[in-house]
Formats: structure tokens, sequence, C-alpha cells
């Protein structure tokens, strides 16, 4: 959709869905209670200088990667592998139970993270992060608190859209 | 569930908690839902004891609204005050100062371990403060203890 005009946009008025990469599972799981969600578009870049001048002669650009961290309170922990926990899939990926412990294989599993915010006035922007991974599975409990679930990773592209 | 719901439904849990123990806490005689400490503590002195489940009794809800969710954060006291009256000659009044201050651990005691915190759907009590003390009425003394039950409650809307 086109520019239209600016407008403000509040954290809560958002939903942030995780989806198997490709439309694989977990099918469309959204995260609820989230306390924060953090998107990172980063490139690696090298600059070119030579004699003669001081001056920067130019720049390129490599290493391309999206770091998403995501913080939430809600989840249900099914581990059998009938409806998964989509963080579950991260320690097995190809079936997400966790009963018979981490599935032993290299395969990683990819995911798609969408960020939706909805602004004062109505319109939407959407940022979905492309075939995240996750390296590691935290889990912290902390004396007379809720257990929030903190988790980073990294994708591979992201696709902003707007409507 | 609504917030209002759910709260009054916190301090009922508690309200029925006392009631199923009033023996063992000194023969409660009634427990009451207060919005603050009460004026009147009794028709009269054989009212006594009887304790006022006050919520909200010390300091604000706060409420956190959640993001991607409409469940919403509640961190609130739950007061829970205990107005005793003993010895009718007032011979020996620290004597049942010990005693009320007893029975406000055995309150305090209701709540001890993580399933018995978790008193309500929800709610959980995270810790307490007790603050025990008396003071006369003509020439009664009233004893009083004050538990300030700290509470944290996820409500579903």
């Amino acid at each position: 959709m086109a520019y239209t005009a600016p407008t403000v946009y509040f954290a809560n008025k958002g939903t942030l869905t995780i989806t198997g990469a490709g439309g694989g599972t977990p099918t469309g799981q959204v995260i609820a209670i989230v306390k924060d969600v953090e998107i990172n578009w980063q490139v690696e870049t090298v600059p070119l200088y030579g004699w003669g001048s001081i001056k920067r002669q130019g720049m390129a650009r490599h290493s391309l990667k999206v770091d998403v961290k995501v913080g939430y309170m809600k989840f249900a922990p099914d581990s059998s592998g009938g409806s998964p926990w989509w963080a579950f899939y991260v320690i097995s990926p190809t079936s997400g139970s966790t009963t018979a412990g981490t599935e032993d294989t290299n395969t990683v599993k990819y995911f798609d993270i969408a960020a939706k915010f909805v602004g004062e006035n109505g319109d939407t922007f959407t940022g979905t992060v492309k075939n995240v991974a996750f390296n590691n599975f935290p889990m912290k409990a902390s004396e007379a608190q809720w257990i929030k679930v903190d988790m980073s990773g990294q994708g591979d592209d992201i696709v902003w859209s707007n409507a | 569930m609504t917030a209002f719901t759910a709260i009054d439904g916190a301090a009922a849990a508690v309200r029925a908690l006392l009631l199923a123990n009033a023996t063992t806490l000194g023969g409660i005689k009634t427990v009451k839902d207060r919005d603050e400490d009460p004026a009147i503590i009794a028709d009269n002195t054989v009212g006594l004891p009887t304790v006022c489940v006050i919520p909200l009794g010390d300091k604000p809800d706060k409420i956190t609204f959640s993001m991607g969710s409409s469940d919403w954060l509640h961190e609130f006291n739950l007061n829970i005050v205990g107005y005793y009256r003993f010895s009718m000659d007032n011979k020996d009044p620290f004597a049942d100062l010990a005693t009320v201050r007893q029975y406000s651990y055995d309150t305090l005691e209701l709540f001890r371990g993580a399933v018995k915190a978790g008193f309500y759907s929800g709610c959980n009590a995270k810790g307490a403060d007790i603050d025990i003390g008396y003071y006369m009425i003509a020439d009664m003394v009233i004893y009083r203890y004050d538990i300030i039950l700290k509470c944290t409650m996820y409500e579903s809307g």
C-alpha cells in the first residue's frame, strides 16, 4: 500500500505471530503477553581507503542478518508432539516433541516471525523476519515473579509491509 | 472475567480460607468484606473475634495491560485484619498480645507453600508484612493484627 500520512504506533496494539518457515509447522501461533520485541536488521560494511586521500573512497556491504529478540509470558508447553509449543521445535526441529529429549539431527528449524502493529489512524505495518533460527532455549524462573521466556534468534531477511 | 470479579474472587477465596480455619485461628466469629479499616468492628463486644479482608487496603492496585493479549497484570495487596478481645479484666495484656501474634502467624501459614500461595486461579501470594498492636475502646483492650498479603494476578480478560 502506498504511503499515506505519518501516525503513531503504540506497542500494545500489536500482534506477534510465529509460523514454520515456508508455511510449515507450527502453523501461526500467536504469542501472547508479549513483554518486548526487538528486530535489528544489520549488515557489516567494508570501507575502502587508499593512497592520495584521507577520505573514504567507497563502501561495500555484506553479511546480512536480522536479529530478533522476543520476551513473552503466555505459552502452552505441549511437549507430546500433538500440538507442540512452537519453541519446542528449537529442540526437536522435525516433530516438536521433547518427551524423548533432543532430536539427534543437524537440521535447523526455521521460523517466520511477523510483528504487526496498528497505528492510531488505523494503518498497519508488519515486519516479517524470515527463516529465523534459534541457537538456544533459555528458561528462567525468578522468585516471586511470573515466568518470562526470552528468546533470541537470527533471521536471513525481513519483509516490511503496510496497509 | 472482569478485573473486578477477579479481585473480588481473590478476596472471597481468602474469606473462605479463614472461615474454614476459624476455630484454630482463635474462634473467629465473623469474617467480613471491607474496603477500609472499619470504624465499627462488630455489633457488640461478643461479636469478637472478627477478621476483615480488605482488598487494596493500604495501596492501589497497579495494573499493567498486555501486549498481544487481553490479559491484565494486577499487583495488589489484600489486608487481613483481625480484631480480638481476651481477658475481660485486662490483667495480662502482654500475654494476650503474644496470643494474637500467634494467630496472625497461624493465619499466614494458610498461604505457605507453592500450592497454597496460589490460593485463587491466576492469583498468587508472593509475600507478606505482619503488624501487631492494640488499642483501647472505653475500658476494653482490642488486639489487632494486620497481615498485608502481597499478591500478583494475571487476569484473563
